[in-house]
């Protein structure tokens, strides 16, 4: 039940934030454009840091950042 | 008996190094679905060292190129080695484990343990979307894995909102030396993302994933003991075959004042070995200045046992493991990141060019389990991870 909770909650987040936005233009675009703002810019970096989690940790994915194939499952 | 548990977990410190750092991710989420990404050529030295006595080095090697107008290109390659020095140290080739002798080296018992790994990709531009293809294969002396990755990323409302469709099918072959067999497991993933744009300094993802996977999932290399009739009798371990992997994930990245972004995520992840987990990040980057931007990170994981985790077993059961990644317990994680942009350091020669950066990432990392590590018999790890790398784009 505490899991399903915690799966609406993290939904209910989402919808939210995404019923809550208004158009932004492209000419309204210069913050997002900074390189501070992209998530996973450097993917190889991402893949690293999820790397060594995966072989670490027992769970994998919902990260963004993509692996698999390592016998670490 | 806890020196034939030591001497046994020694071969388990190589494996565990030599299945370090598999695969890198193969792609990543940019703002605009339509853009390919930059030409580039990025060298990072990584390098790994924990309590457990693991040391690592893996220099990765990778390069990006635009062909025409709407298609790019990528290779990479990967090669990592655990230090000598740490590997004589741990490695104690014994009777239990009838690890055999390779004259050439890169043998369970020879302290020269390397992987090697290949990557090609391609990205092209279809319609309004990019569809992004990469394959991935790695091979060392007793694994070998497969990878053929794809993604498509369409944009819309103004490119306000992106969503992302993955999915990734793996092909691995474990034939360890200590084993008289060759086990293989076949992982199928796929990944949902929804980024959307909030307002002119908010962002918002959503990913789901689910992974199925089959085949062997235990570590070949960790032994079960069970003490039967006042002796100590060693078992491979034995995990179910086949598995399901759910992962809900949201994140959230600010800008606030003109130099600095917050980024926040949650991640909740359940499967049918009842492995449940709960992960906080957070994360804050600042534009120092033009020439550099540091960025600081937490993160915090929480996570439940598999239902077949023991801490003992009095008997041989239907699934044993000694797998501390499948125990109950907690780890978190601090990050430091520090970048240099290159056109203000004249000084420096692989500065002075605008078009180069220079990273430098700092990670420690501390896990803790409920149950002593089945070798090492301490339920804490500390780990810390280093990159230096430099990315020249052109």
């Amino acid at each position: 039940m505490k899991k399903f909770a915690l799966i609406k909650l993290l939904l209910w987040l989402l919808a939210m934030a995404v019923s809550g936005c208004a158009t932004v233009q492209p000419w309204e675009k210069g913050e997002l454009a900074d390189p501070i703002m992209i998530f996973d810019e450097n993917p190889i970096d991402a893949g690293i840091n999820e790397h060594y989690r995966d072989y670490r940790e027992g769970s994998v994915g919902g990260t963004g950042a993509q692996s698999g194939g390592c016998g670490c499952g | 008996m806890a020196e034939l548990a030591r001497r046994v977990g020694a071969v388990a410190v190589v494996r565990e190094g030599s299945v370090f750092l598999l695969l890198l991710s193969c792609f990543a989420l940019p703002v605009a679905a339509q853009e390919l990404p930059d030409d580039e050529l990025q060298v990072t030295f990584n390098s790994y060292f924990d309590n457990f006595g693991v040391s690592i080095v893996y220099p990765t090697m990778s390069y990006t190129k635009r062909v025409g107008q709407s298609s790019s290109i990528n290779a990479r390659y990967l090669v990592d080695v655990i230090s000598a020095a740490s590997m004589r140290s741990h490695f104690i080739v014994d009777g239990v484990t009838s690890a055999t002798e390779k004259e050439d080296g890169g043998g369970d018992d020879s302290p020269d343990e390397i992987r090697q790994e290949f990557g090609l990709g391609m990205s092209r531009l279809l319609d309004k979307g990019t569809l992004s293809v990469n394959g991935i294969y790695s091979t060392e002396h007793d694994y070998s894995s497969t990878t053929l990755a794809t993604t498509y990323s369409y944009p819309f409302a103004r490119k306000n909102t992106i969503i992302q469709v993955g999915l990734v099918r793996s092909w691995d072959k474990s034939f360890p030396q200590i084993r008289d067999w060759e086990k293989s497991k076949d992982i199928y993933t796929t990944s949902l993302n929804v980024t959307q744009v909030l307002n002119k300094r908010l962002i918002a993802q959503g990913i789901l994933s689910y992974s199925y996977s089959k085949g062997l999932h235990s570590d070949p290399y960790q032994v079960v003991q069970i003490i039967e009739g006042g002796a100590v009798v060693n078992y491979e371990p034995v995990h179910p075959d086949r598995r399901n992997r759910k992962a809900i994930g949201v994140r959230m990245n600010y800008k606030f004042e003109r130099k600095a972004a917050l980024q926040m995520g949650v991640r909740l992840y359940w499967d049918d070995w009842d492995v449940t987990s709960f992960t906080t990040s957070m994360s804050l980057l600042n534009h120092l200045s033009e020439a550099a931007t540091v960025g600081l990170g937490f993160r915090s994981y929480f996570q439940s046992a598999a239902y077949f985790f023991k801490e003992e077993y009095a008997q041989p059961e239907q699934y044993m493991t000694v797998d501390s990644k499948l125990d109950k317990g907690f780890s978190h994680e601090l990050q430091f990141k520090l970048t240099l942009n290159g056109g203000h350091f004249k000084r420096l020669p692989l500065l002075s060019n605008r078009n180069t950066a220079l990273n430098f990432k700092f990670n420690f990392y501390y896990r803790q389990t409920d149950t002593p590590n089945w070798h090492r018999r301490t339920k804490e790890l500390f780990a810390y991870i280093m990159s230096l790398g430099i990315r020249h784009r052109f």
